[in-house]
């Protein structure tokens, strides 16, 4: 038992597995290539108004700090997997590789966790949007960064009266480009930007464009109802194109069986989450991926265990995940690793 | 079935070896799976059963049946204690333990509870024919029937019963029925979701959206044998054309309904509920299933959550969350951090305000007491700030620093200083990435809540230029009402008038630990600097 349990990634997932452990006595290794911890959501601001919206955002500085604290848990930024020896009952060994270096480290494995997260969907392939292209258009990564830096004058540029529209589902449900499925983060994050940007400039009016809203979780109903209340314009509608005509935006909507045009000064693409491009160290374990290119887990109910034994999967890089659910998969990978371990099941 | 783990009550409380142990009170899949993973990973635990347990209403998937499922699940509880009940035990804190009186008058100690009360559907509006069914797993397929699955009417349905309720209506389109499925919003919130959609489709089911408008239902013929309705809806897909549809029955799709939540476990979990009434399984500082009240766990329906890989994922997540709660607590246990001197008046203020339920009144024939569970408590302050007599001494309590830091100072370095008192989890972590400007003092804090009025207006005694007091955001209060309780000091303290010939220079307000550029830039507008 005082071999460390080695978990690839320091996102929230992968945080929150060696937490966990490290919470019941366990001793882990993080090894995140980036040169800081956090993951994604690092990047993502907060979403408060007059209260906390429950974005679950600053779970992150929380995480790390704990990462950083402990001293059950050895963080190595900076370095990645090279390989690992399996054995039947489970990996052996881990080799470390810093990167940018040569330099290598072999680690004794009680367990290996995979938790290298999502990439954001780049909206750049659906040229008719325009991101990148026209001024106006933002996604919601980028406004979840300007707003963290306190920057929200970027968006706005002083003007004051702005329409914003939010597209939903930009790069999700979307069988054309490979990715049939719901993000399941961005209808209660979208809802929550929309909020907070009336908040911060309440002259701003909001539209939002959706194929179906979807809410679950913590707050969820709360969240429609503010939005309701607040005013934003919910509308049914799938976005096709948008153009520049001076200084605003022309967006047709295909709307209840209708193209419609309809002005706007500011949109804001909802992107999904899609898997990590195709990483070696799965390729090296045999690990499967499902039909999306997320990593396979053993069965539905039992979605922290691969078809390795030892080997355990946390957070995004099983499927799109918001950080509520993020951070359940990940204390349920803590808990079975633990079972596993006091089973004897991994020698 | 088995044996109560441990019937012999220790009244001094545990000593560090015996085995944890937890008591699992409620029913349905997340108090089996949660009872289960606890069990696996080496805890005692005694599962407290209501057989009745509200409706199991998961999302039931193509490959799974929730009864079969439970049923495989149950039979791997061959350590666990299972005692059948019709009532809740009665649950109280002694000496940083939990203590519970069953039914058959048994009694036990614990050091954590983990609720999984379960919950009720939301009834059918009243507006629909009286005939119309509520969608729960007992509705299997409905062969050789006209079915309308009703979603969103009134209220949102929870997508997770949604795509159940769109399995079932495959599967009666399948086996020669006809359905036909009427939302405002398709249920997709699984990677499988949309997939399940397209093959219903394929399967004949057909859907209709519908939009501010609701559809319209009438029962037709006069109430006679068999039943038959009339559906009325405009298709806000089809240009808002009226789709008009007879069919046998109705079936509901609701989503779970806050109300019904068991008073036990309100009362076990000290009301701690969100904003539409549901049990709060998680907050935002990465705890799945702990609420305000220390030691307490919830999972499962009661939280909202009604998908069952989501449940499960949370029952086992709580699992390990509260063995290294336990563990903490454990540690706590023998410390002696929190202790009620003899200068206590017994104004049982601390008592009412403590978040975390660790300080419990001891009735007594002479002279109750206020007895402090270090095992239970957060180190926040709270009741420290607001106990008349200083009778509550607090390792963490920042008064002894803050005199500490200003005898350090001379009265003309005083007299420039701003005293910035932020709350270790959130000002107090970006605290440490940025550099303070020069005029402004900084302190952690254990909670915004532990700003006394006495710190307060002992600093600028002392001759401060002021005071700014930094919590966290409403609603992610670690302590529940820390940041409430620092905003109406700081409101209250502006109204106090002059002092020393001015009015005194108090300010507040929230931050969260990502927030390091608004906090700078909040920062920098109180102290009156321009930004670097
Ligand atoms: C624009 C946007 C806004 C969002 N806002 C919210 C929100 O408000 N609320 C919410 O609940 N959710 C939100 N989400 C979802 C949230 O970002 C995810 O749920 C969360 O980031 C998942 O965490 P993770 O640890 O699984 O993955 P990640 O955050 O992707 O972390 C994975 C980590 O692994 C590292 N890594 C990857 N591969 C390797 C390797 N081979 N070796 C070493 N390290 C590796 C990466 O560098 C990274 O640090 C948002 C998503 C997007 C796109
Ligand atoms: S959960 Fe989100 S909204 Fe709430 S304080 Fe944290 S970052 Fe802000
Ligand atoms: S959560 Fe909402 S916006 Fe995101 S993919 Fe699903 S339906 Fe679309
Ligand atoms: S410090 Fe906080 S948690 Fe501890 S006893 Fe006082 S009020 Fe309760
Ligand atoms: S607040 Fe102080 S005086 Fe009042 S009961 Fe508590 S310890 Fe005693």
């Amino acid at each position: 038992m005082d071999k460390p349990i080695v978990v690839v990634g320091g996102g929230i997932a992968g945080l929150s597995v060696a937490g966990m452990l490290a919470g019941n006595g366990m001793r882990c290794i993080i090894v995140e290539r980036e040169a800081s911890l956090g993951g994604h959501v690092r990047d993502w601001a907060c979403m408060a108004t007059d209260k906390c919206l429950r974005c679950f955002c600053c779970s992150a500085e929380d995480l790390v700090g704990y990462a950083r604290s402990s001293d059950k848990i050895d963080v190595r930024t900076g370095w990645e997997l090279s390989s690992v020896s399996l054995s039947s009952g489970g990996p052996k060994q881990a080799v470390l590789k810093r990167i940018g270096s040569a330099e290598e480290k072999t680690e004794e494995a009680a367990a290996l966790v995979i938790a290298t997260g999502f990439e954001p969907y780049n909206p750049g392939e659906k040229i008719l949007l325009g991101h990148g292209r026209l001024d106006g258009v933002f996604t919601l990564a980028e406004m979840d960064s300007l707003l963290r830096r306190d920057m929200l004058s970027v968006f706005t540029r002083g003007r004051r009266g702005l329409r914003a529209a939010f597209f939903q589902c930009v790069g999700s449900r979307d069988a054309n480009s490979g990715a049939n499925y719901c993000s399941q983060y961005c209808c209660k994050a979208a809802l929550r930007m929309a909020l907070k940007l009336m908040h911060e400039s309440p002259d701003i009016s909001v539209t939002l464009f959706y194929i179906d809203i979807q809410l679950a979780g913590k707050y969820a109903g709360a969240l429609l109802k503010a939005a309701e209340d607040k005013g934003v314009r919910l509308q049914q509608g799938v976005p096709g194109e948008i153009t520049n005509s001076e200084d605003l935006l022309e967006v047709i909507v295909e709307s209840q069986g209708l193209n419609r045009k309809e002005p706007f000064d500011r949109v804001i693409l909802s992107i999904g989450e899609r898997p990590s491009p195709k990483q070696s160290v799965l390729d090296q374990l045999g690990l499967p991926a499902n039909e999306f290119g997320f990593v396979s887990s053993r069965d539905p109910l039992d979605n922290s265990r691969t078809a390795i034994p030892g080997v355990y999967v946390a957070g995004t890089c099983s499927g799109p995940k918001d950080i509520e659910t993020t951070l359940e998969h990940a204390g349920q990978t803590a808990e079975v690793i633990m079972a596993d371990l006091r089973k004897g099941a991994l020698r | 079935m088995i044996l109560r783990h441990s019937t012999e009550v220790n009244p001094t409380g545990q000593s560090a070896e015996t085995a944890q142990r937890v008591l699992v009170v409620g029913g349905g899949i997340p108090a089996v799976a949660a009872a289960q993973a606890l069990m696996e990973t080496g805890v005692q635990v005694t599962f407290a059963r209501f057989r009745d347990v509200a409706e199991h209403v998961y999302f039931d998937m193509p490959a799974v049946h929730v009864g079969d499922y439970l049923r495989d699940l149950s039979a791997e509880l061959d350590e666990v204690e299972i005692v059948d009940i019709t009532r809740a035990p009665v649950v109280w804190r002694d000496h940083g333990v939990f203590r519970a009186t069953f039914e058959d008058g048994t009694e036990s100690a614990y050091d954590c509870l983990l609720l999984a009360p379960g919950i009720s559907l939301r009834p059918i509006p009243l507006d629909l024919p009286v005939e119309t069914e509520l969608f729960t797993s007992r509705i299997k397929a409905l062969p050789g029937q006209q079915v309308l699955f009703l979603m969103d009417y009134k209220e949102l349905t929870h997508p997770a019963l949604g795509m159940s309720a769109i399995r079932i209506a495959a599967e009666t389109a399948r086996n020669g029925g006809k359905a036909v499925v009427c939302f405002r919003h398709a249920p997709v919130l699984h990677v499988f979701g949309e997939a399940l959609y397209d093959s219903a489709r394929k399967d004949g089911v057909q859907f209709v959206r519908y939009g501010e408008e609701s559809p319209k239902v009438q029962r037709l013929g006069d109430g006679g044998n068999p039943a038959g309705f009339r559906l009325a809806v405009s298709d806000i897909i089809d240009s808002e054309n009226e789709f008009v549809w007879d069919c046998d029955r109705i079936v509901a799709v609701t989503g779970p309904d806050a109300s019904s939540i068991s008073e036990w476990a309100r009362t076990m979990a000290d009301g701690d509920l969100d904003e539409r009434g549901f049990m709060l399984s998680d907050n935002i500082h990465s705890n799945s299933g702990r609420s305000f009240a220390s030691g307490v766990f919830v999972v499962g329906e009661a939280t909202g959550n009604l998908d069952l890989i989501g449940c499960m994922a949370q029952a086992r997540a709580a699992a390990a969350q509260a063995e290294a709660w336990m563990r903490r607590s454990r540690l706590k246990r023998e410390d002696d951090f929190l202790s009620v001197s003899t200068a206590c008046v017994r104004c049982l203020t601390c008592y009412r305000v403590c978040p975390h339920s660790a300080l419990s009144l001891q009735p007594q024939v002479s002279r109750s007491r206020i007895e402090p569970s270090p095992s239970f408590c957060l180190e926040c302050g709270i009741c420290a700030s607001v106990c008349p007599s200083g009778a509550i001494s607090l390792r963490a309590y920042p008064e002894e620093s803050i005199a500490g830091l200003i005898k350090e100072l001379t009265p003309s370095e005083i007299s420039g200083l701003t005293f910035v008192f932020g709350c270790q989890r959130s000002a107090g972590i970006i605290a440490e990435s940025i550099d303070m400007p020069e005029n402004a003092r900084f302190l952690a804090v254990p909670c915004a809540g532990s700003v006394s009025d006495y710190i307060i207006w002992g600093v600028l005694a002392a001759g401060a230029r002021g005071v700014l007091v930094v919590g966290c955001h409403h609603g992610n209060c670690r302590s529940d009402s820390g940041t409430e309780l620092a905003a109406a000091r700081v409101e209250r303290g502006k109204g106090l008038g002059v002092f020393g010939g001015k009015p005194p220079r108090i300010g507040y307000f929230t931050i969260a630990p990502n927030e390091s550029a608004r906090f700078q830039r909040l920062l920098h507008e109180f102290l009156g600097n321009d930004l670097p």
